[in-house]
């Protein structure tokens, strides 16, 4: 796999204790199947909002250097856990398993090739929060026993206007509520 | 290290499939047209709209649970296996089905569905492989 679909394995505060730290991989099927269409944006994001870097690709500066550079954030820049999607995943009929972080990066990154580079920043719309899914029951964890959960998902969803750091109706969306920050 | 990042350049640099796909590790199958911003929009527990960052224009869907909705309502009826294709626009016809009075109850709710079965339909939506999403032949 080339360098840049290689998404390190990250860094997260628990949903149990957020003052401990545990680690998570980045699904290989997110990643593969995102390759396979070659839809870049998901993958670009994972790097500067997960695993808090630029993507390694070529003349990435370009796009910190000039103008609004990305957000980069980790886990632990989350405002807030959920658990449970209230919807059928695997054999769970509510995916009570799955965590929810929320991040609020500013600026982000997508697929938008010019003659320099392959990615563009792009200001994040107002109201408008990064939820990442965490699959703690994942089959795969038992081959990497150092893990605490894969990385399944990355999607951008609308907020709140009364808690625009949260997703909207997340008080319904949502099984439980572990933490959040404010 | 050169050989990597050429390699590299070449598969960042490809055009852009527009084709469903099934994420196995979140069971869902997703179709966006376009590879750029996003936004997800949950309308129930089987369907979510993807949005542009207008938050206005349709750039796709996501059909959740689908391993469990496809073994026990989709597979019996298509009679499919995994090396063929699956049209989506029956799916989603499907699902509407078995919704059936609760769907004629929200008019919210019905409209993304409409909204779906179209862009499934004027795109003509497919999952290729099965569960599975290997390419076509």
């Amino acid at each position: 796999m080339t360098t840049w679909l290689n998404v390190p394995i990250v860094l997260a505060p628990s949903a149990d204790d957020r003052s401990k730290t545990v680690q998570y991989g980045v699904s290989k099927v997110f990643v593969e199947r995102n390759t396979f269409i070659n839809r870049r944006t998901p993958i670009l994001q994972l790097w500067c909002h997960l695993a808090g870097k630029p993507p390694p690709i070529n003349n990435i500066s370009r796009v910190f250097e000039h103008g609004l550079p990305p957000t980069l954030t980790t886990l632990h820049d989350s405002v807030a856990c959920f658990q449970g999607v209230k919807r059928p995943h695997n054999d769970e009929k509510d995916g009570n398993s799955i965590l929810v972080y929320v991040l609020n990066p500013s600026v982000t990154i997508v697929y938008d090739p010019d003659l320099a580079c392959v990615a563009k920043a792009m200001r994040v719309p107002k109201n408008t929060v990064l939820t990442v899914h965490v699959c703690v029951s994942d089959p795969l964890l038992a081959e990497h026993s150092s893990l605490n959960g894969i990385v399944t998902r990355l999607e951008y969803v609308s907020s709140g206007a009364d808690e625009p750091t949260l997703p909207f109706r997340h008080q319904t969306r949502y099984i439980h509520e572990r933490w959040r920050t404010q | 290290m050169t050989h990597v990042a050429t390699r590299s350049a070449e598969q960042i640099a490809a055009d852009f499939i527009p084709t469903a796909v099934y994420f196995s590790d979140s069971d869902c199958v997703e179709y966006v047209n376009e590879d750029g911003f996003a936004i997800y929009s949950r309308v129930d527990e089987f369907l979510t709209l993807i949005f542009d960052e207008t938050k206005i224009r349709l750039i796709g869907f996501k059909l959740k649970g689908f391993k469990y909705c496809f073994e026990n309502h989709l597979k019996p009826l298509f009679d499919l296996n995994d090396s063929q294709f699956l049209a989506l626009v029956p799916v989603i016809e499907a699902v509407c089905t078995k919704l059936g009075e609760r769907l004629v109850a929200d008019d919210e709710r019905a409209r993304a569905y409409k909204a779906a079965l179209k862009l499934a339909a004027n795109d003509n939506v497919r999952l290729y492989g099965g569960l599975y999403g290997a390419r076509a032949a």
